[in-house]
């Protein structure tokens, strides 16, 4: 029976952020947090191989404590017990450090078969985490996955999609790590009972110590990348808005563009 | 400076050269690229000029090799040969894959997606679109990195060369095996390279609507895009019409989008295009501080309108 880990990042919601165009700032306090959303595709995948298969999924998220919010609602969605990597020394730490730590993690359990993440998380998006978390454990690693076709005790067989409708059925030996887009399933919505039953789910808290983390290559004096600064996008368009009646508003627009010399067959 | 390149297409390479030499000041540029043991076709595409040498990644194609596995690890030789400050791989899905597994391996650094890499004052400066699009961050390295490049952000470098050509056997291990691949039906259309895209959002009610657009997109010579409602949720249209953050990046000359919002994820996927149109109902949606030209109004009467005015106006 399969042991699956899924991989969670707890992030603001980025459209609740306030974005103060005149000034040039994005003001994070009091925005909303969430699961990364594609994360809720990875918990519900892991979930529906524990329905079908059996077995049980673990949560791991490395984050404040704040964090522990995301683990609960993905408990609430069936996993069965979440893993919380927080430690001030692991703050800064940028895509590789985190994927660093969350292979600790992943060793420290131990006994799994599958990591399941996401291919991109809501707030950056660097697509790095997967791919690393593999390389850091030695193991193989398939990204893009729309469908997980099949699951044996020794290996998966899954479909990724890439480009221009190229679809690669590829399988490897387990233990893998497993990366979804989010067309792969529909993420369900906990029930209210499920919601209150998973307040009742175990949530071990591991730092740097218990992790046996190498402190050089954590946080800001591990990472190789800076973040010199987040600008807001400026727009330069002229914004020329037509209003009135369908003839006489289409015939400005079709003058516009012949204007700007867009040519018409 | 010294730096590696690569995409498992060669027709990438090019764009890559440029942004190595141009941007990031390159003096030694060599390009990996992937040659069954059968063809040598990929060579020639990557033989652009400022390449100094072009390593063939010799694999047998017939056993259906993970492409990513063979480039990894046929990476790896190279970088720990040339010792490059900057590994260049195009953003495709599988450079996705490729760039963060190198450079954990080699303990470089990784930004994915950069935009505008360039050098100040001895680092590596990139720009990334995070936060849904509603910020761009700047990052910097001081360390030997991998960049994924987005294709069309730079001109292709043209002009031949003569670059050695080094076949390199990688025998990758089958950690993961192809069993196979299969083409789902694109419909040919590929709104990644239209001079002209003409997207369609929410404010069609329904899936027949959509050929009002047809009669525009050929009066246009465009094609028909998408925001992910119609896509992903609805299934209206396939996925690769997809325009925005977790879509496709489109830079047309002409963008017109259709009862469309203009939320954050979308304007990511069309921002850099020449000339932006809106049609919409609702004169407060955020696509009309986006566009040039926006029209208010009831996309099933405007439509129409403007294909009866361009016809009568054409020249
Ligand atoms: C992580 C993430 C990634 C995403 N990636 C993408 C992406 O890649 N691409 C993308 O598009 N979205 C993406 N989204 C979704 C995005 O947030 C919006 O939900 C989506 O773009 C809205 O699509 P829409 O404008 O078609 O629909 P709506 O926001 O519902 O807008 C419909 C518009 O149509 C107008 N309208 C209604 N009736 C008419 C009419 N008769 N005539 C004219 N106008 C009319 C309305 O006024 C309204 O402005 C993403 C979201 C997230 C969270
Ligand atoms: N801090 C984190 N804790 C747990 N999982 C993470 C974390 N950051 C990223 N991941 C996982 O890696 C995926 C890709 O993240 P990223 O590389 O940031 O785009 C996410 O969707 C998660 O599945």
């Amino acid at each position: 029976m399969p042991e699956i880990i899924v991989c969670i990042k707890h992030v603001y919601d980025e459209t609740d952020l306030r974005i103060d165009r005149v000034n040039n700032r994005i003001d994070f306090e009091g925005a909303k947090t969430k699961i990364s959303d594609d994360d809720k595709n990875a918990i519900e995948e892991a979930v529906r191989i524990k329905e079908k298969h059996g077995g049980s999924v673990t949560v791991l998220s490395l984050g404040g404590a704040e964090a522990r919010k995301s683990i609960k609602e993905a408990l609430a969605m069936g996993c069965d017990k979440g893993r919380l990597l927080v430690d001030p020394v692991f703050d800064g730490s940028d895509a590789i450090r985190t994927a660093y730590v969350l292979s600790l993690a992943v060793k420290k359990i131990g006994k799994f078969d599958l990591v399941i993440t996401a291919s991109g998380s809501t707030d950056i998006y660097s697509g790095i985490v997967g791919p690393s978390l593999a390389e850091f454990l030695k193991i193989p690693l398939i990204t893009f996955v729309t469908k997980i076709s099949e699951l044996s005790s020794n290996k998966i067989t899954a479909e990724r999609t890439l480009e221009e409708g190229l679809v690669e059925t590829v399988e490897c030996d387990l233990p893998a790590v497993v990366s979804i887009s989010r067309e792969i399933n529909q993420p369900r919505f906990p029930t209210l009972l499920q919601i209150m039953s998973a307040g009742k789910k175990e949530i071990l808290e591991w730092n740097s110590q218990s992790l046996g983390a190498e402190l050089s290559l954590v946080g800001k004096t591990g990472s190789k990348i800076q973040v010199e600064a987040l600008n807001v996008p400026k727009s330069a368009r002229k914004r020329i808005i037509f209003e009135g009646s369908p003839e006489d508003t289409a015939s400005k627009l079709a003058d516009a563009l012949l204007k700007e010399g867009i040519e018409v067959k | 400076m010294t730096s590696v390149i690569f995409s498992e297409n060669p027709r990438l390479v090019p764009e890559l050269v440029t942004a190595a030499i141009e941007k990031l000041g390159a003096v030694d540029v060599r390009a990996v690229v992937l040659a069954s043991s059968q063809e040598t076709g990929a060579s020639k595409i990557a033989s652009v000029k400022g390449v100094s040498k072009i390593y063939e990644l010799k694999h047998d194609a017939s056993n259906l090799v993970s492409q990513e596995q063979v480039a990894v690890k046929g990476l790896e030789i190279v970088c720990n040969e040339a010792r490059p400050s900057f590994v260049l791989v195009a953003a495709t899905r599988r450079g996705r894959e490729v760039a963060p597994r190198l450079a954990t391996r080699l303990g470089y650094a990784c930004i994915t997606d950069a935009l505008n890499p360039r050098l100040e004052e001895g680092r590596i400066v990139a720009e990334r679109v995070v936060w849904g699009g509603n910020a761009i961050a700047k990052i910097s390295t001081k360390d030997a990195v991998v960049m994924t490049i987005p294709p069309k952000a730079h001109e292709p470098a043209t002009g031949e060369a003569n670059p050695e050509l080094r076949p390199l056997e990688v025998n990758p291990g089958a950690e993961v095996r192809v069993v196979g691949r299969s083409q789902k039906p694109t419909g040919k259309v590929n709104i990644k390279d239209a001079d002209v895209v003409i997207s369609a959002g929410r404010g069609f009610k329904k899936k027949e609507d959509l050929s009002l657009l047809d009669e525009l997109a050929q009066l246009l010579n465009g094609v028909i895009g998408a925001s992910r409602p119609l896509t992903s949720d609805l299934g209206w249209m396939p996925e690769e019409r997809q325009v925005g953050l977790s879509g496709v990046t489109v830079k047309p000359k002409l963008y017109i989008a259709v009862g469309i919002s203009g939320q954050i994820q979308h304007l990511t996927g069309m921002r850099d295009s020449k000339l932006v149109v809106a049609i919409n109902t609702d004169k407060n949606a955020p696509i009309f501080q986006e566009c040039d030209y926006g029209v208010v109004g009831d996309l099933y009467c405007v439509i129409p309108a403007l294909i009866r005015a361009l016809r009568s106006k054409k020249v």
